[in-house]
Formats: C-alpha cells, sequence, structure tokens
C-alpha cells in the first residue's frame, strides 16, 4: 500500500526531459520532453513505428533511456508498483497454463513482495477487480478460451488489481466489437474520476478526438500534446504522418485518411526492444 | 528386489524428479534446446574444475559445471543480441564449441580418469550404488545423496520464488515493471538447470538429460492448463517413467537411461495422441464435431430461408439438398439423421419442414 501515499511531491504523473532510445542505430525516441498531470486521460497517436510501444516500455520501466530523465510521480520508473501496463494482445502465450484469476493476481506480485504469498487482502482484492469488469464467471478459465473482448478485460482488471496510479492501454481496443468498447470506456470514465492517469495508445484519430481530453502525437520526436482541437490540425497530422496519410479539411475539423491499420508493424518496433 | 534394486530405482526417480522441474520452465520460455547445449558445456566446467582440484568427488565440481552453464546461457545471449545470428543457430554455435574444448582436454590432458566418453553420452546407472558415502551414519549411494540435494535446492528455488517464476515467464514485461528483473530470474532458473544437468550427468549423460527435462514437461504440458497441475504432472510422468525404464531396462539387459528415456518418450505419445482437450484424437474429433454441427446449422439455414415461400416446395427437399449446397448424397443423408435426432427437422415424405427449435437455432445463427 505504501507506494501509493508517497506521491503527494509532484503534480505531475509523468515528466520526461530530453529523453532518447536507441535500438542500435535507429532513434525510436528523441529529445521526448513532456509533462502530464495527474488524472489525465491522454491518447497516445502517431504512425506506425512513431514510438508510441517504445514509450510505454520506458514509462513502465521496462527499457531505459539512452538520454533523459523520466519520473513518475516525482521518482523514477523502476519498482513503481503503481504503473500498470495492458499489453498488446499479440505479446500473450495464449497456451500459457494459467487460469484468468492467476492472471488478475499477477498484478498484486510486486506488492505481496518476495517469499510471501498473496493474504486475504489480496485475494480480496482480485475478486473485486474480476467483479467489476464481469469476469468472475470467467475466473478458472484457461486465458486461452476467452473471446478478444474478455482477454482485454482480463488486464483490465489485472491493472484494478494492481492499483495502478498510472495505466498504459496499448491498443486495448484493436478487434474488439463496439459494445465491448463502451463497456472499456465506461470503465475508464471510473478509474478517471479516481484520478488515475490514463495512457492510451490508439491509431483511430476519431476515436482520440471523441474521447479523450489531451492527446499525444508522437512520430518519434513529440509533434504536439494538447486538447485534440489543438493537436489534430492540418499541419499537425501532416507533421507526424508525413506522405503515409491524406489530412482533409472537413467542416469537423482535419480529418487523416491512410495508415491506421498495420498493427502488425506496430508491434514489430515492441518487438526489437527486446531484441 | 534386493537393496541395489531399490536404490537404483531410487536414484532414477530422484534424478527425473530433479530433472522435471526446471524442465517446465524451460518448456513454457521456448528453450527446451538450452538444456541440450548446458547439459553438454557443463562437462568442459567439469573438466576445468577436475585440474584443479583434481578429483571427481568435490562439489567445485557442480560450481564450475553451473558457472559454465551460465557462461553458454549469457554467450548465446549476447550473439543473438547482436542481430547477426538466430536464437537458435546461436545455440547450435555456442555449445558445440565449448563442448569441444571439453572433449579435446579430456582426450588430450585426462585420458583413464573416470570421464570417459561413453560415460559422458550415456552414463551409467547399474553402477551407481557402488559408489558410496556416508551421510548422518547412513551409508548411501553418492549419487542419491548428491541428486537428493540438487531436487530439494529445486523444490526449494521453485516454492520460494514461484510467483515470481510464474509472472517472468508469462509476462517479463510486467515482471520488469513491478521491479522483478526477469533477467535475473532467467539466469537462476539456468543456474538450477546446470547444476541438475551436472547431478544427472553422472546417473543418465548428457544427452538423456534434455530428455528427462523436456519431455515430461510436454507431456504434462497437454494434459493440463495449470501450473502448478504441470509441475506436480511432469515430476508424476518423470517418475513413472524412471521405475519402468528400469524393469524395461532389465527384461532386455539394455542400458537404464535409455530404457528410461524410452518410456518417458512413450508417456509423451500417449499423451500426445490422447490428451483429453488437447490430444491428436481429441482435436480430430472436435474437428468432426464441428463439421457436422456447422453443417446442420446450414441446413437449418436454408430451410429458414425457403420457408414459407413459394419455392419451398422444390428447394426444402432431401434431393435438392446435394444440388443446393453441394453435398455428397451420403453426407447429406448424414446431416439430416443428425438433424432429426436433435428434432431440428422433421422430414415428410421427402419434403423437410423446420421444427420451432430448429427454426430458432438457425435465427440464432444468423444474429451471431
Amino acid at each position: 500500500m505504501e507506494a501509493r501515499h508517497h506521491h503527494g511531491d509532484s503534480a505531475y504523473a509523468i515528466d520526461l526531459s530530453g529523453v532518447s532510445v536507441r535500438y542500435g542505430a535507429r532513434l525510436a525516441l528523441e529529445d521526448l520532453s513532456l509533462t502530464v498531470e495527474t488524472g489525465r486521460r491522454v491518447a497516445v497517436v502517431g504512425p506506425n513505428g512513431a514510438g508510441k510501444s517504445t514509450l510505454f516500455n520506458l514509462l513502465a520501466g521496462v527499457l531505459s533511456t539512452d538520454r533523459g530523465r523520466v519520473l513518475i510521480h516525482g521518482h523514477r520508473p523502476e519498482r513503481h508498483v503503481c504503473i500498470a501496463y495492458v499489453t498488446q494482445s499479440n505479446q500473450v502465450d495464449w497456451n500459457f497454463p494459467v487460469s484468468v484469476r492467476d492472471v488478475v493476481m499477477m498484478g498484486r506480485v510486486g506488492e505481496i513482495g518476495l517469499l510471501r504469498r498473496p493474504s486475504a487482502a489480496d485475494r480480496q482484492l482480485v475478486q473485486d477487480s474480476l467483479d467489476r469488469m464481469e469476469m468472475t464467471h470467467l475466473a478458472q478459465r484457461q486465458i486461452g478460451e476467452l473471446s478478444g473482448g474478455q482477454k482485454q478485460r482480463m488486464f483490465i482488471a489485472r491493472a484494478l488489481a494492481q492499483q495502478a496510479d498510472l495505466m498504459l492501454l496499448d491498443e486495448p481496443l484493436s478487434g474488439l466489437d463496439l459494445k465491448s468498447q463502451d463497456k472499456i470506456f465506461s470503465l475508464l470514465d471510473t478509474l478517471s474520476a479516481q484520478q488515475v492517469t490514463l495512457l492510451f495508445a490508439t491509431h483511430d484519430l476519431n476515436l482520440a478526438r471523441e474521447r479523450f481530453e489531451r492527446i499525444l502525437l508522437l512520430n518519434r520526436r513529440l509533434v504536439a500534446y494538447g486538447p485534440p482541437d489543438q493537436v489534430l490540425t492540418s499541419e499537425n497530422l501532416a507533421a507526424a504522418y508525413g506522405g503515409h496519410m491524406q489530412v482533409l479539411d472537413t467542416a469537423d475539423g482535419p480529418v487523416a485518411i491512410g495508415d491506421m491499420g498495420g498493427h502488425h508493424e506496430h508491434g514489430h518496433d515492441h518487438g526489437e526492444a527486446h531484441g | 528386489m534386493s537393496i541395489a534394486q531399490i536404490e537404483i530405482q531410487l536414484i532414477a526417480v530422484v534424478v527425473a524428479a530433479a530433472c522435471a522441474l526446471p524442465g517446465v520452465f524451460l518448456v513454457l520460455r521456448g528453450m527446451a534446446m538450452m538444456s541440450d547445449a548446458i547439459s553438454h558445456t557443463v562437462l568442459l566446467g567439469i573438466v576445468l574444475s577436475y585440474f584443479v582440484v583434481r578429483t571427481l568427488d568435490s562439489p567445485l565440481l557442480i560450481f564450475g559445471a553451473a558457472a559454465i552453464g551460465l557462461l553458454t546461457v549469457s554467450l548465446t545471449e549476447l550473439l543473438n543480441r547482436t542481430k547477426l545470428v538466430k536464437q537458435d543457430a546461436a545455440i547450435g554455435l555456442v555449445f558445440p564449441a565449448l563442448f569441444s574444448i571439453a572433449v579435446i582436454l579430456i582426450s588430450r590432458f585426462a585420458r583413464g580418469v573416470h570421464l570417459d566418453n561413453d560415460a559422458v553420452l550415456l552414463g551409467e546407472l547399474a553402477f551407481a550404488p557402488f559408489d558410496r558415502i556416508s551421510v548422518l551414519g547412513l551409508d548411501l549411494p553418492h549419487s542419491l545423496v548428491v541428486m537428493a540435494i540438487i531436487l530439494l535446492i529445486n523444490i526449494a528455488f521453485i516454492a520460494l520464488f514461484y510467483k515470481e517464476l510464474k509472472l517472468a515467464t508469462f509476462d517479463a514485461g510486467l515482471a520488469a515493471a513491478l521491479g522483478f528483473s526477469p533477467a535475473l530470474i532467467h539466469y537462476g532458473l539456468m543456474a538450477l538447470v546446470s547444476i541438475t544437468a551436472v547431478g544427472a550427468f553422472d546417473a543418465v549423460g548428457s544427452i538423456l538429460v534434455v530428455a528427462l527435462m523436456v519431455t515430461p514437461a510436454a507431456a504434462a504440458y497437454l494434459l493440463t492448463d495449470r501450473l502448478e497441475r504441470m509441475l506436480g504432472l511432469s515430476v508424476l510422468i518423470g517418475a513413472g517413467g524412471a521405475v519402468g525404464g528400469y524393469w524395461l531396462a532389465r527384461a532386455n539387459d539394455a542400458n537404464i537411461a535409455g530404457s528410461m528415456a524410452t518410456v518417458i518418450g512413450l508417456l509423451f505419445l500417449l499423451a500426445f495422441l490422447f490428451a483429453p482437450e488437447r490430444g491428436v484424437v481429441a482435436i480430430a474429433r472436435r474437428r468432426g464435431r464441428q463439421r457436422w454441427e456447422f453443417a446442420q446449422t446450414m441446413l437449418a439455414i436454408h430451410l429458414l430461408q425457403h420457408e414459407g415461400t413459394p419455392e419451398a416446395a422444390v428447394e426444402n427437399r432431401v434431393d435438392h439438398l446435394q444440388e443446393h449446397l453441394r453435398w455428397e448424397p451420403a453426407f447429406a443423408q448424414g446431416v439430416l439423421r443428425r438433424a432429426e435426432a436433435q428434432e431440428w427437422v422433421e422430414r415428410d415424405n421427402g419434403a423437410l419442414s423446420l421444427t420451432p427449435q430448429g427454426r430458432q437455432a438457425a435465427q440464432k445463427a444468423l444474429t451471431r
């Protein structure tokens, strides 16, 4: 529990200054400086290979910077149990012999600590998280038996069990139907109300515009960060997507066309992080 | 059974159990072949340590071997990280290099020592009871004591770090984010594999260590979808194979280690064919069932679409199915029989009609 209480010293959930990450000869992120206030709901958008997954890995403490400084609530990200990371579904071994409840319990491993077993309180938290995601009836299932939407809900339940203050969601809606998407957004509303900071990587610019109060437009460098109408301008989109995308000015503001799918390439830049 | 027979079986069971435990994590991490590499390169560790202590009974040999085991892992990763060589090729480059150094050293400087090539490759369990040691006043076979200690180390490591091992194996990213270094857990596991390989080396030789590590885990993987049960089942399969292998060897007057690996391999084959959910037979039966169910649903939808229309009298007839749905007559009859048995379809003089139940099923399939 303690990790949740020594946050008072910083108003920013995320504070990056001059951050660069390099994979071999390729710069994945270059000179990124950014502050995100606690409790913000941010859509992270940009073309494939823009460094969205790299940014998440950096914030989660999985990757370290080549240059620059990363602070989460005023602290370095390693050993920060308050950060939850919902990975892309295609990065997971769905045949792994674990139940849904086992996976949600993994969110508690950091708090439980070495050489200890889950307490009654841990088990209760896991149960509450399963209840909130309406997954209690699936708790004993092997994870490969779940549908796409249920798989995403399981990882969000794990993030809930972790009692994270910062939640990183890497394309959590890919392959979900509208009903499942709505369910996830109504939960995100609850989390926002509890001052949980949410970063949400997506390819869907309209979704970003409609559902998020801030947009982070990324293309290895920070193109823009701010409210949707200030970020999604023709100039910014052209700067981020370059020749990969056509930007049309419509009555509702600029609309970008092209380069919307391509999840596999996006996964690729994540894969390289681990070699 | 004589005391020696019981002792040999006991050693075999302990070796199999000690190998099966780390094997589960190797299989789940997709690193099964790393056990092959380590079980060979530990020989270099043994040889180098032997040059230092000049005896084959020192515990230092185990540490030396474990160190070379870890060196194997890190050299492989180093090569792999250059991105010039893939993971499997990196294993294939590193372990023969280290192993051949060991073989050359033995043949050049350590001839006449017990480290002969047959023993290295195959081991000889039958001689294990002759090499004895006194522990707490008990006169026990040396390899039984060594393997029991290694088994206890494996059990302790897995029990103490169970949730971290599970987390780091399933989701290295989250483990890192929570502050548990996946690299540390990885090397801890590889250290276990190394010391287990050294201990098992004497009893079963370097090639069959792989069979004892990988095969029980691969079989257990097919039989359960819980990690705890997979660990337990692996140990049981390994132990069963050990005892079965001993008696198979006696019946054929054959090498015990080879017979153990054979029986464990047969147990794997049984699981591969007949595992309740994931076995070949279960999959084939499920596919067959799905094919019939799909066809039956298609039939119901076909009948629903023409129901109450003028062409129903033509479309909804048995003889029309093979034309319209391109079904072989025998297959069409089979689908119909099943649909009738489940009371989806009624047949009246060649004309087909849906029951309320069949109509419901067709509508459900269409809206899904």
